[in-house]
């Protein structure tokens, strides 16, 4: 396992958190929620990999893993608003370079 | 001093986000909105238990809850018994 990469993973992936926690604690006072199902292809190769992903964004208030199709490298995601493959995953880079 | 204000902020998320579970009608897709709101909650309840000390406790709160949710995504969204339309 790479260290750099699980060290990167941590930081930006709590960061993500704190931000959506916030994003959410917002609309739950305004009540702008808008849930949308996007799928999303990863270039994550090994299961574990893809496994640790999906349950990153599970973790995430505001995205929530639906499916993970391991042959094809797809995720389907919902989303608490419609939002870009960057903003709902920001750390698969990190992951990436964790499992090679 | 900190810990009192880490503790007013996360109790704060935990009531503002059962305000919207209580609150918001259902629609399309509201199943996933909610098991997102639910995660603000449980965020907040993990960072609670940080701060009472109980590392392990929210260590097996941290695994354990996006297979939770996960289950139930994936049976919602899989489900034969929904009617159509809905």
């Amino acid at each position: 396992m790479n260290l750099f990469g699980l060290f990167g993973y941590i930081i930006v992936f709590l960061k993500a958190l704190g931000e959506a926690w916030v994003d959410v604690v917002k609309r739950s006072i305004d009540g702008k929620i808008d849930p949308e199902i996007i799928e999303i292809s990863t270039d994550i190769e090994s299961f574990k990999g893809q496994v640790l992903l999906a349950s990153s964004i599970t973790l995430t208030p505001g995205t929530l893993t639906i499916d993970l199709d391991s042959e094809k490298k797809t995720l389907k995601v919902a989303s608490i608003s419609p939002r870009t493959k960057d903003e709902i995953i920001p750390f698969e880079p990190y992951i990436k370079k964790m499992f090679n | 001093m900190l810990e009192d204000i880490v503790l007013i902020i996360a109790s704060l998320g935990i009531i503002f986000a059962s305000f919207r579970l209580w609150v918001e009608k259902d629609r399309k897709r509201m199943v996933y909105a909610r098991l997102h709101i639910v995660g603000v909650i449980d965020i907040a309840c993990i960072v609670i238990m940080l701060v009472f000390k109980q590392y392990l406790l929210a260590l097996t709160y941290f695994i354990l809850v996006p297979f939770a949710a996960h289950a139930i995504a994936n049976a919602d969204y899989h489900d034969e018994l929904k009617t159509k339309g809905v």
